[in-house]
């Protein structure tokens, strides 16, 4: 190093290393401090936004709350206090058949008798009300296996409910099958009304040999009347316990039937309420029906077109400035397959979607053209004089100078610039069932392949002259979506508004960056799975 | 705010710098070891924020290459420090806000914050041979001026 840098070092060292400089006002710290102890205010946005998240995480918990086996408890209870409903009628009608009974003690007979006694014994009346005991039940079983055949995608709870109603007077036929207590009800409704007919039908009906099974019936009947008021206990249970059973295990409905047809009380392993514990325990023997409109798993295929539009950042405010009014976007195709998983409602995908980006631009160049221009500066003035000395001619001499004129021309070049993308969207949405329609919110974020080969030009930094910028290999996006679906079995079909915003920019040079936003919307099909 | 000052002639960067050095220092106050010197600390704070802002524009590094010319003539005048032992800082100050932004900002890391030149490679991101170009550059426009400045106070 020369003296002389040295000492160039030196002086500006002195000079600038050492300067002070006054400190603000003490007004101007004082109402900065002011500033700084002021409590922040909450604005107005943020309140919505904060609002908004509340609710929607209250949406989640809820739906999420929700789920089957409420359901299925709800169910419960109702099937046990119908059970008990059922018991209390039972037990009345138990009660009343007692009552019968004691008056009439060979309709006791057929009561405990009857379950052994084939319909040849039981005399020709009897036999015709169980053939058409037996009839209603085959009925009632055909409707019942209608009902499962047409109803067996669609079965939940509603569904056992109603074969559960359906069922009840099935039960009630089954029970006077097994029974006879209806029977003897009736039978006793009837001798009350016309007890010198019940009587000769008795006899007419039943014979000798009935009429000395009903003397050892009476014997029966005498230890069943001290118990009239409490009916016997295992066997309404267990009758409630098969309507129920049959109700809820429909499938095994028909085994359940062809018993009743033998006269043959099923026996079941459980009581109802064991039963249902252990159901409730175990799901997987039994997993709750899924609803077709919220199947698991998606595969989409889409269409559509986007409005894009940009946001150009620079140094050179001018030239940035220059190259947004040139342009102008168009609306470009976007295609592409999706994946989605539901669970409870919520919906999670990925896939893979190609979009593309378009402007025309109209770029005016200025090109500046210097040349030297020689113009006249003056004249020189030369006089001719006589010899007298008086002047007689006078000529002028122009004298040139020359300067430097700039000229600038302007050209119009037209250029379509394109850029082009391989996206992967990732995204969470929330779906809203209406029959077999759905509305599905989403937001998520997409990563952005950029197509190198896609590349658009623009004009250099001095506006002379076009150059070529790539995009960015890889960006990312913030993007929102509203899906509105109608489902058809297992496919579906929808349509798509969408919205997405670079989160960072798609082109990136020394010159400028440029954010994409477009809008768009597009159709497609699915299927579920 | 001196630091900033011989960086930026604008006031308003000139501020935008000190704030954004004010914040950094809040931040890592913590960072601070206590006994070592408070101002060379907080000076080396406003130089990096200086640095940063430098490289926020996306095209500082063409700044560097742009206004290299290798077969510019060097210097041949005389030039005697004595002669601007007198001269007010703000005149110097003024001096060295015409260098252009590269070679203004080189100069002002090595000649008066005493970067090194490997630093200020480091820290800009550029060539070792361009910093040493900037700061010889620096020095001759430096030396150019003044003797303008000189020959307008003689006249």
């Amino acid at each position: 190093m020369s003296k002389e840098d040295k000492h160039i070092d030196n002086l500006f060292q002195e000079k600038l290393s050492d300067r002070s400089f006054d400190g603000p006002p003490a007004d101007f710290l004082a109402d900065l401090n002011e500033r700084l102890d002021a409590k922040p205010v909450v604005s107005k946005g943020r309140k919505w936004i904060l609002f908004l998240n509340l609710f929607f995480i209250g949406l989640f918990v809820a739906d999420a709350t929700i789920d089957f086996s409420t359901t299925r408890t709800a169910e419960v209870e109702q099937l046990t206090s119908k059970e008990k409903s059922f018991k209390n009628e039972n037990a009345q009608k138990e009660n009343a058949s007692i009552k019968s009974d004691d008056a009439e003690p060979t309709n006791s007979t057929e009561r405990f008798s009857n379950t052994s006694v084939t319909p040849d014994e039981s005399g020709t009346n009897k036999a015709k009300s169980n053939t058409s005991e037996s009839n209603e039940i085959e009925e009632n079983q055909a409707n019942k296996q209608t009902k499962e055949s047409n109803d067996q995608a669609d079965a939940g709870v509603n569904d056992m409910f109603n074969y559960k109603t359906q069922n009840k007077n099935q039960g009630e036929s089954s029970k006077n099958n097994f029974s006879g207590s209806k029977e003897a009800s009736n039978s006793s409704t009837d001798s009350k009304k016309d007890d010198s007919t019940k009587k000769n039908n008795t006899s007419i009906n039943k014979g000798d040999e009935v009429a000395a099974k009903d003397k050892t019936a009476e014997k029966e009947a005498e230890n069943t009347s001290s118990d009239k008021n409490n009916p016997p206990k295992s066997y309404s249970e267990s009758l409630s316990s098969y309507v129920s059973y049959s109700a809820i295990y429909a499938p095994q409905f028909e085994k359940v039937d062809r018993k009743i047809k033998t006269n043959d009380f099923p026996e079941f392993p459980k009581p109802w309420n064991e039963l249902v514990a252990d159901d409730n325990n175990d799901k997987s023997k039994n997993p709750p029906k899924q609803d077709e409109n919220t199947r698991m798993f998606e595969l989409q295929l889409h269409g559509g077109a986007t409005q894009w539009n940009y946001k150009t950042l620079g140094t050179n405010d001018n030239y940035v400035y220059k190259i947004d009014a040139a342009g102008t976007p168009k609306w470009t195709p976007n295609f592409g397959l999706g994946f989605n998983v539901n669970f409870n409602n919520i919906s999670i995908g990925a896939g893979l979607n190609y979009a593309k980006f378009e402007t025309e631009n109209l770029f005016e160049f200025s090109e500046v053209n210097s040349y030297d221009s020689t113009y006249v500066a003056g004249y020189d003035e030369n006089v001719t004089y006589d010899t007298l000395g008086n002047p007689i001619d006078t000529t002028y001499t122009p004298y040139y100078d020359s300067t430097t004129v700039t000229d600038t021309t302007y050209s119009t070049t037209s250029i379509t610039n394109q850029y082009e993308w391989i996206q992967i969207p990732i995204h969470f949405g929330y779906r809203f069932n209406l029959n077999k329609w759905a509305i599905i919110p989403r937001v998520g974020m997409n990563i952005g392949l950029g197509i190198r080969q896609s590349s658009g030009q623009y004009p250099n930094e001095t506006y002379d002259q076009l150059q070529t910028f790539s995009p960015v290999k890889w960006h990312l996006n913030l993007h929102t979506s509203l899906e509105i679906r109608r489902e058809f079995g297992n496919w579906h079909a929808f349509g798509k508004f969408n919205y997405q915003r670079n989160f960072t920019p798609t082109i990136d040079n020394a010159l400028f960056e440029r954010k994409f936003n477009g809008v768009g919307f597009s159709f497609g099909v699915g299927y579920s799975f | 705010m001196n630091t900033a000052v011989r960086y930026k002639s604008n006031k308003e960067d000139q501020m935008a710098i000190v704030n954004t050095a004010f914040m950094k220092i809040i931040d890592s106050i913590e960072q601070f070891k206590v006994g070592s010197n408070y101002f060379s600390w907080a000076k080396r704070i406003v130089s990096n924020t200086v640095i940063d802002d430098f490289r926020k524009n996306k095209k500082y590094k063409d700044l560097f290459n742009a206004d290299i010319d290798e077969t510019a003539d060097p210097f041949t005048g005389d030039f005697t420090p004595e002669a601007y032992k007198e001269m007010e800082v703000e005149e110097v100050q003024q001096i060295l806000d015409q260098l252009p932004p590269a070679t203004k900002i080189t100069f002002n890391l090595f000649a008066i914050d005493g970067y090194s030149y490997k630093e200020i490679a480091e820290e800009l991101n550029i060539g070792y041979e361009t910093v040493k170009w900037h700061v010889k550059e620096a020095r001759k426009r430096l030396k150019i001026i003044l003797s303008d400045n000189s020959e307008l106070l003689r006249h």
